[in-house]
């Protein structure tokens, strides 16, 4: 499947006191695409421009043919995105409804909703959380629900936004082999370089600028190095 | 940067249906025993309170009835783990009616006065007469008459009986003031 | 007070039906004035509540602080009109009590909120969104576990530091708290392109 090619077009966000990101302009066409930056670098504002969430002060995002500032719905279709806190993304007090949700709004009829519920839930062997209550559910087994969530969709995109920051480290092992095993495209901020190192391409953002981009190995060094100055 | 109209009206359901849950969850835990007062108070309608003085007229107003629904429908949500149609038909059934226009009044009071008003001391008078008028008269209002129709009692005794929480939900109004004020500095744009 | 599974022949009554006897049964008990009367319908509401094999245990202190009311309204009643006047104001709040009981132990939650739903569906005139309104229900349900555990949370913190019965210095936190979780959520909710159907009204 031809994966859509990201674009940002001389892309500035600027809220009113600060400059997030100043004049972006690249194009993302890889599987795996890490982000990583000191916090409040603007890779958090740099994911959100990615479906729409944000909307660039000047310049455009296009996801394809699809322009972030006119076809927002199409685009969250096809653009999931899995935030970092685990507990905020569940909406319904049963996890299948959660996962059903979306679904729901597409107006999918009831049996092929089970079915797609069912399937996806099985993709992530969560089957069995299933009927669970929502706040009974660990961290790490509310970020799989989210996953599952958004999966459901069957979106071509998934951003992660630091999605294993507030997890232990056996749930973030385990949500680094989901990323790992997904055939959408992935495209991650994160904190956590272990996730980048078999990704094709990874961004550094410092101060609302691209200061490196290129394999994770070297990508890895340049923010070390930066960090420690 | 812009925001569709349709992201407000969902950031206004998930709005309500937190504080909703907040109502219900202030309610769910033990009371708080302060050493002046000889009643526990239970600080639901503090919360209720907090719905209308954060939230505004309808949003608060939404949270209380969310709760009233929910109650009515059967979860125990009530300080004590009361719910169900009983408590609508019961003494206290006005009360709740009172939750929802008390929220309404409040917001109101918040959003079109408290809010306008520039300098702490006057913020917070405004703020308190606010919380009194719409957390203890518009609820007693609703309240008092109710339990009188229900219990053949008199207006006079059922205001009596109710006048047993007043020390204490004045003391939530001062609390609901200041707490409200103190968000309201750091949210500027909570009730635009 | 969840209904929980009930097998009794009222479980099988559709709720609207209940809901509306409960209501008539209500403003009849007010209009009538005959003490003997009164007292034959308490005693039918008690033989409706068991009839309905609930779990009399989940009543237990519902019951006992009803009775309590009860008492206190007895005496005064009785000691501002007449004692027989309190008899019947009694007998009506008891017997509106147990049949009130019979009825929400007797309905799924799910059932009755979607009566609700039914009986205010005529709000869609005036604006009001089922579909929102829906969602503001299930979120809500959704949350309370999860602020009754920030409540916790921020009262244990607070009394580490001795201000544990401090009302503001738990309500600050706990509120503070809930706008960020309503927050967060929104934005996932957004991400996920739910797409509320636009309101004429503005808030």
């Amino acid at each position: 499947m031809e994966l859509p090619s990201i674009r940002l077009e001389n892309v500035s966000v600027r809220y009113d006191d600060r400059v997030a990101l100043r004049e972006l302009s690249i194009s993302l066409n890889e599987q795996r695409i890490g982000v990583i930056g000191a916090n409040g670098a603007g890779k958090s504002t740099l994911s959100r421009l990615l479906n729409g969430l944000v909307l660039p002060t000047d310049g455009t995002v296009h996801i394809g043919d699809l322009n972030t500032r006119q076809h927002s719905k199409q685009i969250r279709r096809e653009v999931g995105f899995v935030f970092q806190n685990p507990a905020n993304q569940i909406i319904m007090p049963i996890v299948s409804d959660d996962i059903a949700f979306g679904l729901k709004n597409l107006s999918m009829p009831k049996s092929e909703r089970h079915q797609r519920v069912a399937q996806t839930l099985n993709e992530l062997n969560i089957s069995h959380l299933a009927d669970r209550e929502s706040h009974t559910l660990s961290g790490g087994e509310q970020q799989m629900v989210a996953l599952a969530s958004v999966l459901a969709m069957r979106p071509q995109t998934i951003i992660f936004d630091e999605p294993t920051t507030m997890l232990d480290l056996r749930n973030r092992l385990a949500f680094q082999r989901e990323i790992a095993k997904l055939s959408q495209r992935a495209i991650v901020v994160t904190h956590d370089l272990e996730i980048l190192e078999d990704f094709e391409r990874v961004l550094v953002i410092t101060d609302g600028t691209v200061a490196f981009d290129g394999a994770p190995a070297e990508a890895i060094a340049h923010y070390r190095q930066w960090s420690h100055a | 940067m812009s925001r569709n109209p349709s992201s407000s009206q969902t950031k206004n359901t998930v709005y309500i249906a937190v504080f909703a849950a907040m109502i219900a969850a202030m309610g769910l835990l033990p009371p708080i025993t302060l050493g002046i007062i000889p009643v526990p108070i239970t600080l639901q309608t503090l919360g209720v309170m907090l719905a209308g003085a954060l939230l505004g007229p309808w949003r608060g107003a939404m949270s209380s009835l969310v709760v009233v629904v929910l109650a009515i429908a059967g979860l125990p949500l009530l300080s004590g783990g009361r719910g169900g149609l009983g408590v609508l038909l019961g003494p206290t059934g006005g009360y709740l009616l009172g939750w929802v226009f008390g929220s309404l009044v409040i917001g109101a009071l918040f959003k079109y006065w408290v809010l306008r008003r520039t300098g702490n001391t006057a913020r917070f008078l405004a703020g308190l007469a606010s919380v009194v008028i719409g957390g203890i008269g518009v609820i007693y209002l609703c309240g008092v008459p109710w339990t009188s129709v229900v219990t053949g009692l008199d207006l006079g005794t059922s205001l009596l009986g109710s006048a047993a929480f007043l020390p204490g939900d004045l003391f939530k109004a001062v609390v609901t003031t200041l707490v409200a004020l103190t968000v309201h500095r750091s949210y500027r744009g909570l009730m635009s | 007070m969840i209904a929980a599974a009930n097998t009794s022949y009222l479980a099988r009554i559709r709720p609207g039906w209940k809901f509306g006897a409960l209501l008539i049964l209500s403003i009849a008990l007010y209009l009538i004035s005959s003490w003997s009367v009164l007292l034959a319908l308490f005693i039918i509401s008690i033989a409706i509540l068991l009839s309905a094999r609930v779990d009399l245990r989940q009543l237990r202190l519902p019951l006992i602080s009803m009775a309590i009311i009860l008492s206190v309204v007895f005496v005064l009643l009785g000691i501002q009109t007449d004692w027989l006047n309190a008899l019947r104001a009694v007998l009506r709040l008891l017997t509106m009590c147990l049949l009130a009981y019979a009825v929400s132990l007797t309905t799924k939650f799910e059932d009755m909120l979607e009566l609700f739903q039914q009986v205010a569906s005529p709000l869609r005139l005036v604006g009001g969104n089922p579909a929102q309104i829906a969602l503001a229900l299930s979120m809500t349900i959704r949350f309370i576990p999860e602020l009754k555990k920030v409540y916790v949370e921020v009262r244990e913190a607070q009394h580490a530091r001795g201000l544990g019965n401090n009302p503001l210095a738990v309500t600050v936190p706990l509120v503070i708290r809930s706008l960020k979780i309503a927050e967060e959520t929104a934005e996932a909710l957004d991400a996920r392109g739910y797409d509320s159907a636009p309101s004429p009204r503005q808030h």
